[in-house]
């Protein structure tokens, strides 16, 4: 691409609106002409500069009541809020959920587990060792084990 | 980086953080814009109030059409003339329209740059103003600005590139090279 083939470009290039196809070719011939380098510049500058001159804030007191509009025109019911904080992905939840898994299993695991001997010696009674030999074990009365 | 039309959403079905992003992409652009526009700074504030109000409870914006910034900014260039028409016909015509640059800014007074761009856009005709308003404030392409104004693209560009070298002509009178 030469200079007169670049030179209609220029503008379109300082507007940011040349194809996909047709920015290569400018730029390669901007990066190697000072001329058409420079004048692009000149075109930038100008262009950029109209975006700043106006370019003003409002002010916060003009965001503030435009904000209060928009929040009482946009302010959810009281169930939409409900429901957003449940569908709100808080890493708690996660967590709160990772422990109860563990606390559950410990719950269950002693629901199942048989029930230790509990009775006191008193309870017992006295043991009665009835015509014993010596030989066998002891005869006990079963529902005192 | 959300995009606008994903914030619009947001915030349609109440998240107001959604709001307060959206707002401050476009506050500045649109304020100055507007400003300009009118020449008034407290008309300017009511009216950006009333543009973003009603573009963003606007439920009839499909983003399938076109981006959201086009949008607003076309909002903003009609409720501007409507409001400009109403004036002029109440014969208060000097007090919007001001084609003179506007000297309450501070930095104005202090950057030549600032100054000669006011000076120069002020001596642009003001189709050439418009023009390069919407595409470098509202950050619209040649597309948008043709459906906006109801031209084609083709006349649009060419439009533009007139207006652009009116723009650097005038700079260069006022001593700008660069």
């Amino acid at each position: 691409m030469n200079c007169d083939e670049c030179h209609p470009h220029l503008i379109d290039h300082a507007h940011d609106e040349l194809s996909s196809a047709q920015v290569g070719p400018v730029s390669r011939h901007l990066a190697k002409c000072s001329s058409c380098a420079l004048e692009f510049c000149q075109l930038r500058a100008d262009l950029d500069g109209v975006a700043q001159v106006y370019n003003d804030s409002p002010g916060v007191q003009t965001a503030a009541r435009l904000r209060h509009r928009i929040a009482a025109h946009f302010a959810p019911s009281r169930g939409q809020r409900v429901l957003r904080v449940l569908r709100r992905p808080i890493p708690a939840y996660g967590a709160l959920a990772a422990a109860a898994v563990p606390i559950a299993i410990w719950f269950g695991l002693s629901a199942s587990e048989p029930g230790l001997a509990t009775t006191t010696p008193t309870e017992l009674g006295p043991v009665v060792i009835e015509q014993y030999d010596g030989r066998g074990l002891i005869s006990l009365d079963p529902h005192l084990l | 980086m959300t995009s606008d039309e994903e914030l619009l959403s947001a915030l349609r079905a109440g998240d107001l953080a959604a709001f307060d992003v959206l707002y401050g992409r476009y506050e500045r652009r649109l304020f100055g814009y507007i400003q300009r526009m009118l020449g008034d700074e407290e008309r300017a504030k009511d009216l950006l109030q009333d543009v973003v109000f009603t573009v963003v409870t606007d439920e009839t914006f499909d983003p399938e059409r076109g981006r959201f910034g086009a949008w607003l900014f076309t909002v903003a260039r009609n409720r501007c003339r409507q409001l400009t028409r109403q004036v002029e016909q109440r014969g208060a015509k000097e007090h919007l329209l001001d084609t003179t640059p506007k000297p309450a800014i501070d930095v104005e007074a202090t950057l030549d740059r600032t100054r000669n761009v006011r000076t120069a856009m002020a001596a642009l005709t003001e189709p050439q103003r418009q023009l390069l308003l919407l595409k470098q404030v509202g950050e619209m392409t040649y597309r948008e600005i043709g459906a906006a104004l109801g031209v084609a693209e083709g006349t649009i560009k060419s439009r533009l590139h007139d207006a652009t070298r009116a723009l650097r002509r005038q700079l260069v009178a006022l001593g700008e090279t660069q």
